[in-house]
C-alpha cells in the first residue's frame, strides 16, 4: 500500500545521476592522462634512442678511418672520450669489442654498473624498452661494423622530463575538464530528475484517482486512512482524534444504467461526485471506491455531524438529475462509522459503515449510523469465513440427528440432520453462526454435496446394523440451483445402497421462492429419485399456497412458533387446524417442530397431528448418541406423553 | 532564456573568488603555464565565474533548474 508513497519519495534519481557524471568524468580524465603521458613518453623515448644511434654511427665512422694498424687502446680511448664527453652529459658508457679485445669507456658510471648494464643488454631483444637498474633508467644503441661491435649505454632523464613537460598542462586541463563534467552532471542529473518526478506524480495520480469522475480511489483512501489512524509512527502520518466514515451508494445506479446505457450511468456518476463535492470541505474527503459507491472520510467529524452531512447527502441525490433529457434522481443510501468509537482500523471502519449502509438501504431510511457495539465482531465473521474452506476439508462440519416421533405410538419414525461446526478454536458452533456465511461464500453447493454424502453414508451404517431410520437433509434453495444436484443424489443413494425413501430433503418456504419454476423442475427430478420431499417452517415464510399445490411435496413442517404458545394462542390453533387440513387435502404428511410439553404434544395429537419432534423427545444429538437411541427397546417414547 | 539571479551570496562570492585567481593565473603566469590553449581555457573558465560573481546568475543553474538562493 506504501507503493505510491515510494514512487512520490524516491528522490534518489539526482544524486546517483551526478555522482555517475563524475564517476565518468574522472575516468574519462585517467584516461586522457595516462594516455598522453605515455604518448609524450614514447616519443621523448624515441627521439633520445635516435640520438644515440647518431652518437653510435658517429663512433663507427671514427673507428672505420682508422687504419688498422693504428688500432690501438689509446687511439679508441681517445675516439671514445672525445665523442661521450661532447655529446652527452648524463651518466653514460661505450664498449667497443672485437673478438680478441675490448675498450670501455665510462661517464660517470662505475665498472660494476657497466658489466650489469653490458650483461643486460646482451640479454636484451629490442632496444625499445628502457632498463631498469637500481633506480636508474638506462637506454642502449648497439651497433656492428666489420669486427666491431659498438654498444652504447646512456641514463635516461626521458620520464622525468616528460612528467615535468606535461603535468602542469594535464593538471590544468584536467581541472576544467572536471569543471565541465560538474556542470553537465548538475543539468543532466536536474533534468532527468525532474522528468523522472514530473511521470512518478502523474503516476501516482492515476494510481489513486478514478478516470471517471476524477476523484481519489480505494488505494487512496486506504493509504490515507493508514496515515491518519491511530499514532503517528513516520513522517508521513497525521493522525487525528476521531472522525466519520461514510460509505454513499446510491440507490437507482443500476436501474439508470440498464435503461439509459452506460454513457448515462457515467453521467450520472459524475454529477453525483460533482454535488457531493460541493457538500463537503477539506480535510473531508470524498473517494469513488467503484461502481456507484463512493466513501466520504471526515476527520474530527462527531456522529452528529456527520449525521447533518449525511441529510444534506442524501437530499443532493435526490433531487433530480438530467440524463438524455428525462429527469433522474439516484437516491442514496449512507453508512456511517466512528472512530475511534466502533472501530479503530482501516478494514473496521470500512466493514461498520457497510453494514450500516446496508442497514440503511433495507429501512429505505438514508442514512443509518453503525449501531453495534462490539467492534470484534466483524473481526470473527471474516475470520470465520476465511475457515470456511478448511472446514469442509477436514470435515469439521458434523451432523447431529434430532428424532421425529410418532404421537401415536412413540416410535421414532425419522431423524432430521442438523450440522454443526465443531470449530477447532470456537468450540461446537450452532447452524445459525455459519450457515449465513456458507450461503454467501460460493460454496454453498458444495456444502449441500457434502451434507448429503454425509447423511447417506451416515444411512448406510444405521442400514447395515439394521436400523431403518429415514433422514432428513435441510438444503437451501441455492443447492437446488446446483444443475447436477438431482444426479449427485442418485449417484450417492446408489453408492451407498440405500433405498430413496430413506432420505429426505427439506426446504425453507419462504427460500423455495425464489425460481420457483427452476426449482420446481428440480425438485420434480429429485422426486423422481423417490426421494420425499418436506416444507419446512410451514406457515412462516412468504409464499402463497399456490406454490404448495405446485411443489406437490410429501412432508408439510409446521414451524415452532406455532407450536411454542399452542395451550394459550388461539389463533395459532387455528392455524395449526388448518395446516392439519391442509395436509389431509394434499396426501401429505404433517409434523409439528418444536414440541416442548406434554400438553402441547397431546393437543397436537388431537388435532389429527401424527408426528413432532422437540425437545420433549430429545435434543439434537450426535449420531453415536442417536445410534444409542435406536437400539433401545421401542417405542423409545411412549411413556413421554 | 531570461537572465535572473539565481546564486546565494556565498555561492556568488565562492565563483568570484575563483574568477579573480584563475583569471589573474592565466594573464599574468603565461610562463608557467607554458600553453596558449590552455591559457585561453583558463581565461574563459575564470570569465564565466566573474560573469557569475557580477550578474549573480549561473546559466548552468539556470538550464539545470536549480536555484540555490532559495537554500
Amino acid at each position: 500500500m506504501q507503493q505510491i508513497a515510494k514512487i512520490k519519495q524516491d528522490k534518489s534519481v539526482r544524486p546517483r545521476l551526478i555522482w555517475a557524471c563524475l564517476c565518468v568524468a574522472l575516468l574519462v580524465s585517467a584516461i586522457y592522462v595516462t594516455v598522453s603521458y605515455r604518448l609524450t613518453a614514447d616519443i621523448t623515448v624515441r627521439s633520445e634512442l635516435k640520438a644515440m644511434g647518431n652518437i653510435t654511427s658517429l663512433v663507427s665512422n671514427e673507428l672505420s678511418q682508422l687504419k688498422s694498424q693504428a688500432i690501438d687502446a689509446e687511439n679508441v680511448d681517445t675516439i671514445l672520450s672525445e665523442i661521450l664527453l661532447s655529446a652527452v652529459n648524463s651518466p653514460a658508457f661505450i664498449t667497443v669489442s672485437t673478438p680478441q679485445q675490448q675498450w670501455h669507456k665510462n661517464l660517470l658510471i662505475s665498472s660494476s654498473e657497466r658489466s650489469t648494464l653490458l650483461q643486460i643488454v646482451a640479454e636484451a631483444e629490442d632496444n625499445a624498452e628502457p632498463i631498469e637498474v637500481e633506480d636508474n633508467t638506462f637506454l642502449w644503441q648497439q651497433r656492428s661494423i666489420g669486427q666491431y661491435q659498438i654498444t652504447f649505454v646512456q641514463q635516461t632523464q626521458a620520464l622525468d622530463v616528460t612528467l615535468e613537460f606535461v603535468a602542469k598542462r594535464l593538471l590544468i586541463t584536467s581541472i576544467i575538464v572536471f569543471w565541465i563534467a560538474v556542470w553537465l552532471a548538475l543539468t543532466l542529473a536536474s533534468l532527468i530528475a525532474r522528468r523522472a518526478e514530473q511521470v512518478n506524480e502523474s503516476l501516482a495520480y492515476i494510481a489513486t484517482h478514478d478516470s471517471l469522475t476524477g476523484l481519489p480511489n480505494r488505494l487512496y483512501l486506504i493509504e490515507l486512512l493508514e496515515n491518519s489512524l491511530g499514532p503517528a509512527t513516520d513522517d508521513t502520518d497525521t493522525p487525528v482524534d476521531e472522525g466519520c466514515l461514510l460509505i454513499v451508494d446510491l440507490d437507482r445506479f443500476k436501474e439508470v444504467n440498464d435503461s439509459f446505457g452506460y454513457a448515462a450511468g457515467d453521467t450520472l456518476l459524475r454529477e453525483v461526485a460533482r454535488r457531493v463535492s460541493g457538500l463537503i470541505s477539506a480535510p473531508a474527503q470524498l473517494i469513488r471506491t467503484g461502481g456507484d459507491e463512493f466513501i466520504i472520510w471526515a476527520p474530527d467529524y462527531t456522529i452528529e455531524r456527520a449525521k447533518t452531512l449525511s441529510l444534506e447527502i442524501v437530499n443532493c441525490c435526490n433531487s433530480p438529475i438530467l440524463i438524455n433529457g428525462l429527469t433522474v434522481n439516484s437516491g442514496a443510501s449512507i453508512g456511517i462509522s466512528h472512530y475511534p468509537s466502533q472501530a479503530n482500523d482501516t478494514a473496521g471502519l470500512i466493514v461498520c459503515a457497510d453494514t450500516a449502509m446496508h442497514k440503511a438501504k433495507a429501512m429505505r431510511s438514508g442514512w443509518q449510523v453503525y449501531d453495534n457495539k462490539k467492534i470484534a465482531d466483524y473481526k470473527d465473521i471474516l475470520q470465520l469465513r476465511a475457515e470456511l474452506s478448511d472446514a469442509l476439508a477436514q470435515q469439521q462440519i458434523i451432523l447431529y440427528y434430532q428424532p421425529k416421533v410418532d404421537l401415536a405410538t412413540g416410535e421414532i419414525t425419522g431423524a432430521e440432520a442438523l450440522c454443526r461446526w465443531q470449530h477447532p478454536r470456537l468450540g461446537l458452533l450452532g447452524p445459525g453462526e455459519f450457515i449465513d456465511l456458507i450461503e454467501h461464500s460460493g460454496k454453498v453447493q458444495e456444502f449441500g454435496r457434502y451434507i448429503i454424502a454425509t447423511a447417506a453414508a451416515q444411512a448406510e451404517q444405521w442400514h447395515s446394523e439394521g436400523l431403518l431410520v429415514p433422514i432428513a437433509i435441510n438444503l437451501s434453495p441455492y443447492n437446488l440451483l446446483d444443475p447436477g444436484l438431482a444426479d449427485f443424489i442418485g449417484e450417492t443413494l446408489q453408492r451407498h445402497n440405500i433405498p430413496p425413501q430413506f432420505i429426505e430433503i427439506e426446504l425453507t418456504e419462504n427460500e423455495t421462492c425464489i425460481n420457483i419454476d427452476y426449482i420446481q423442475s428440480a425438485l420434480a427430478q429429485i422426486r423422481k429419485l423417490g426421494v420425499s420431499l418436506a416444507i419446512d417452517d410451514f406457515g412462516t415464510g412468504m409464499s402463497s399456497l399456490a406454490y404448495l399445490s405446485e411443489l406437490r411435496v410429501n412432508v408439510l413442517k409446521i414451524d415452532r412458533t406455532f407450536i411454542c404458545d399452542l395451550t394459550t394462542n388461539q389463533g395459532h390453533r387455528a392455524i395449526i387446524a388448518a395446516a392439519v387440513t391442509l395436509s389431509q387435502s394434499f396426501g401429505c404428511d404433517m409434523v409439528a417442530e418444536g414440541v416442548e410439553t406434554q400438553e402441547q404434544a397431546r393437543m397436537l395429537y388431537d388435532m389429527g397431528c401424527r408426528a413432532a419432534q422437540g425437545f420433549l423427545f430429545a435434543r439434537p444429538m450426535p449420531a453415536e448418541a442417536f445410534h444409542d437411541l435406536l437400539t433401545q427397546q421401542q417405542p423409545q417414547f411412549s411413556n413421554t406423553f | 532564456m531570461a537572465i535572473t539571479s539565481n546564486l546565494n551570496p556565498l555561492d556568488r562570492s565562492i565563483r568570484g573568488v575563483i574568477g579573480i585567481c584563475i583569471t589573474a593565473f592565466a594573464l599574468f603566469n603565461g610562463d608557467l603555464i607554458g600553453d596558449v590553449f590552455i591559457e585561453v581555457l583558463l581565461g574563459i573558465f575564470g570569465l564565466l565565474n566573474l560573469i557569475s560573481l557580477f550578474s549573480g546568475w549561473c546559466p548552468v543553474y539556470q538550464l539545470a533548474g536549480i536555484d540555490t538562493r532559495k537554500h
